[in-house]
């Protein structure tokens, strides 16, 4: 058999998808391997571990076990299987358990039922009191203001929203691979993500007919 | 470009053909650009907190020490192949496992099956015995040939149940069990005379139309040593009709039992109206043989004791073995 020459160097690696190496550490168990993905998702898994807990060392603890179980799991690795889906799904179990472990946030149900309230409205309607409110209820406040109203705000949205928002928007991943991390289909996906928004316009201007009202 | 595309474009969801022709229609389109520009503005001003949320310095080193200083806790999931080949082992492990809920399966069924083939044979015959009461009720004795048909055969006396009118359904006539009767033709039977005459000049078709499955007791040689039918009295138990008597072959055996429940026995309607099975053919202690006469002979009775179920091809008076 003859050996690549250069295949197994850093750049080498870098230059292998992320199902090439999965599929090369569960079969032969290299190290090397192992290294590049966890370099590979350090910054990217870390980010979403953050916003998704809220707490930077609850997020390290739990970036620390995704990884632990990528590579006690290696072997149920299946080939052709998307690696990103995967190791998301891995992360966002281990988040909830961390979460509800630590008693911090009540757990929702990913399947849970929505409310109308809560925007099973349609894209139209949804888009409409997004764009038609001229300069929209957070325009006027401060850009700090209006960042620590985001955070305060996506906080309080129930848990299946608020994963669904953070994986579509934050981490900028397709309908189709969020359907794959949370085990539902695509039109949940998108159904969770146009009610988050609803949500989070709806309490908008809750808020800003208060701050008016004072 | 409709709402519900723009949203997912100005969330960056649509893939790649569609993404490029919407950025190609915002080009074309300031109107457009200028919608999608406002939605995403308003989307950042929603959900965008402006947190940069950088990784601790050397997670990643930690994380390669933290894995690497875990017990190696193997479940015996991680021996399990991701996906299981196809394996002729398998394929005969499954196959055997069938085959062997089948073969336990069949006798109960066929178990079933032949309660419930035997139950209907019963019934028939208690339908016989019903339609033989009522002919009873209109004449002296059970069915008989007039004095110059006597060369008729047995088996006609279901033409004289339906001359009388009391069998209006002929199917009672096939036994379940067996299932080789076809009665299409027996159901075109014409009066008692005309299927005899049919026997003379068209065996062929009179065989076609007299198959059922049942034989006739035609009577017995009386003490005046004629051969007459049997007396209808109810309170007595003589064998009337059966199910039909083994082939020649095997009709002198006596461990052979009728053909219709594959040699397991024969069911009798006696004159009292009841059905009875009979795993021999003995059905009294004066009756060794409810197929032959106690001269072991296909032929009516020797006297009031001596039942004898002919085939239905076999004369009612004739005295000529088979």
């Amino acid at each position: 058999m003859v050996k690549v020459i250069g295949m197994d160097t850093t750049q080498g690696l870098a230059h292998q998808t992320d199902e090439d190496l999965m599929r090369r550490y569960r079969d032969t168990g290299d190290e090397k391997v192992y290294n590049e993905l966890v370099h590979r998702y350090e910054r990217e898994l870390y980010r979403y571990l953050a916003r998704y807990t809220g707490d930077p060392s609850t997020a390290e603890d739990v970036f620390q076990n995704t990884f632990l179980q990528i590579h006690l799991k290696r072997g149920l690795y299946e080939d052709d299987r998307p690696f990103r889906p995967w190791l998301y799904a891995i992360a966002t179990h281990q988040a909830v358990d961390a979460l509800r472990k630590a008693g911090r946030r009540p757990t929702v149900s990913l399947d849970q039922k929505l409310s109308p309230s809560q925007g099973e409205s349609d894209a139209g309607s949804l888009l409409d009191m997004l764009v038609n409110d001229d300069t929209g209820p957070l325009a006027d406040l401060q850009e700090q203001e209006r960042r620590e109203w985001v955070r305060e705000s996506v906080e309080k949205l129930p848990d299946a929203l608020r994963q669904t928002l953070i994986l579509a928007y934050h981490q900028d991943l397709k309908y189709r691979e969020i359907a794959g991390i949370l085990k539902i289909p695509v039109g949940t996906v998108k159904s969770r993500l146009h009610a988050a928004l609803a949500k989070l316009q709806q309490m908008a201007k809750v808020a800003q007919r208060d701050g008016k009202e004072d | 470009m409709n709402s519900d595309e723009l949203l997912d474009f100005a969330l960056g969801q649509l893939e790649d053909p569609r993404r490029r022709a919407c950025e190609e229609a915002c080009r074309c389109d300031p109107d457009l650009a200028a919608r999608v520009q406002k939605t995403r503005r308003a989307l950042d001003l929603l959900a965008d907190d402006g947190a940069m949320f950088s990784p601790p310095p050397g997670l990643a080193n930690r994380t390669l020490a933290f894995v690497a200083q875990s017990p190696s806790t193997h479940s015996i999931l991680d021996y399990v192949p991701a996906r299981v080949p196809f394996r002729w082992a398998d394929f005969a492990v499954a196959a055997s496992i069938f085959i062997a809920g089948l073969l336990t399966l069949m006798p109960a069924v066929q178990r079933s099956r032949e309660r419930m083939n035997q139950a209907g044979c019963v019934f028939n015959l208690q339908q016989i015995g019903s339609s033989l009461a009522q002919y009873a009720t209109l004449h002296p004795s059970y069915p008989a040939p007039p004095s110059h048909r006597a060369d008729a055969q047995s088996g006609l006396f279901v033409a004289l149940l339906r001359d009388a009118g009391v069998l209006p359904d002929v199917s009672v006539l096939d036994c379940p069990y067996n299932g080789k009767c076809d009665l299409q033709h027996a159901r075109g039977l014409a009066s008692f005379e005309k299927a005899d005459d049919l026997r003379k000049t068209d065996p062929a078709a009179y065989a076609k139309a007299v198959c059922w499955d049942y034989g006739y007791n035609p009577g017995y040689r009386h003490a005046s040593g004629q051969y007459g039918p049997i007396d209808a009295r109810p309170a007595s138990m003589i064998p009337v009709v059966a199910d039909q008597p083994p082939d020649d072959a095997l009709l002198g055996d006596v461990d052979h039992n009728s053909p219709n429940h594959y040699g397991a026995g024969q069911n009798v309607l006696y004159s009292d109206g009841a059905v009875r099975w009979h795993r021999s053919r003995l059905v009294g202690p004066h009756d060794h043989d409810v197929f032959l006469n106690n001269n072991r002979k296909m032929e009516p009775g020797l006297d009031e004791r001596d039942s004898v179920i002919l085939p239905r091809e076999v004369p009612f008076n004739n005295s000529e073995a088979r």
